[in-house]
């Protein structure tokens, strides 16, 4: 430190001291006492960021897997399959399934029901159990 | 127990032994970094408190620590910002003007059973409280820790002419408060 001599002459004659004592033991405790806060404070940042974080973090999760169930619902067979196929298989169920003689048969059936309900009609209005006074007053 | 270079050390760190390399890199920091927060702090417990806090916030920056700079220059680094901010809290968190609290610090110094320097050095401490206190830290430095301006300058972030010239102008004033003007 030649440059104290002309600066500080004084300064420069005086013998550094080391004039801070520390308590017995203190540097041997040191490393460890500092270890320890580290670990208590990462342990205490761990659990200050978890809480909080999970307050918010539990519902938004709820509502993240209830739009992914909604928007991802399984698809049934027919939505999945496309027109072109729809329509092939239509086809194929109408050639396979539809007996025009079945078909003819139930028409005919349909025409007898709905003509016997024509003729019990008429009969109904023929018989002589109509009680033509009642009749007027209705009209 | 041998000491490690920097480098090994950082080496260790970055392993799997990164609390026992720590613990190596406290150890062989520790002594320099409270010497020089006491002397800057004065007070024991103080002093204590503030080389904790370095060593934490040290754990804390290892692991992203680039080696642009030295580790020992990063850690003074922290040493000084982080005295200089406990003197600030100290200030704001009792109101105390700025001369208060180095009239405090100087009090200290005359109770303070664990200051065991003598006479003389009583009265440099004693100078050295009167000083604008980054002229106190570069004082310090390069007084007590014999750092070379180059690396004072990294440290500080300030031009190798203004420390010289800051050191020059704490020592004529220290030389001052010696001879009792």
């Amino acid at each position: 430190m030649e440059e104290l001599k002309n600066i500080a002459p004084n300064l420069h004659k005086l013998p550094k001291q080391d004039a801070f004592s520390t308590p017995e033991n203190y540097f041997d405790e040191l490393p460890g006492v500092i270890q320890e806060r580290i670990i208590s404070k990462e342990k205490k940042s761990i659990f200050q960021w978890t809480l909080p974080t999970l307050k918010f973090a539990i519902p938004v999760a709820g509502v993240i897997v209830v739009a992914l169930m909604y928007f991802n619902k399984p698809t049934s067979d027919v939505e999945q399959a496309t027109q072109n196929e729809m329509t092939a298989y239509v086809d194929q169920q109408v050639d396979m399934e539809f007996d025009e003689t079945l078909l003819a048969e139930e028409l005919n059936t349909d025409n007898t029901e709905s003509l016997d309900e024509v003729s019990s009609v008429e009969e109904y209005l023929l018989s002589d159990e109509i009680d033509e006074n009642l009749l007027r007053e209705e009209i | 127990m041998a000491v490690h270079t920097d480098t090994e050390l950082l080496q260790m760190f970055r392993s799997d032994n990164s609390s026992y390399a720590f613990n190596l890199l406290v150890r062989k920091y520790q002594k320099k970094i409270y010497a020089h927060v006491r002397r800057i702090v004065i007070d024991h417990d103080d002093a204590n408190d503030v080389v904790q806090n370095i060593f934490i916030k040290v754990w804390k920056g290892l692991e992203k620590f680039n080696e642009d700079s030295e580790l020992y220059t990063w850690i003074y680094r922290i040493s000084i910002n982080e005295s200089l901010t406990f003197l600030k809290k100290k200030r704001t968190k009792f109101f105390i003007p700025i001369h208060n609290i180095e009239k405090e610090m100087s009090s200290k110094l005359d109770t303070d059973t664990s200051f065991t320097g003598d006479e003389i050095e009583r009265k440099l401490q004693k100078a050295l409280l009167t000083l604008p206190e980054k002229q106190r830290v570069v004082f310090n430095l390069r007084y007590y820790d014999e750092m070379p301006y180059e690396e004072m300058s990294k440290v500080l972030g300030t031009s190798v002419g203004a420390l010289k010239a800051s050191y020059h102008i704490a020592a004529k004033k220290v030389e001052e408060s010696l001879l009792g003007h």
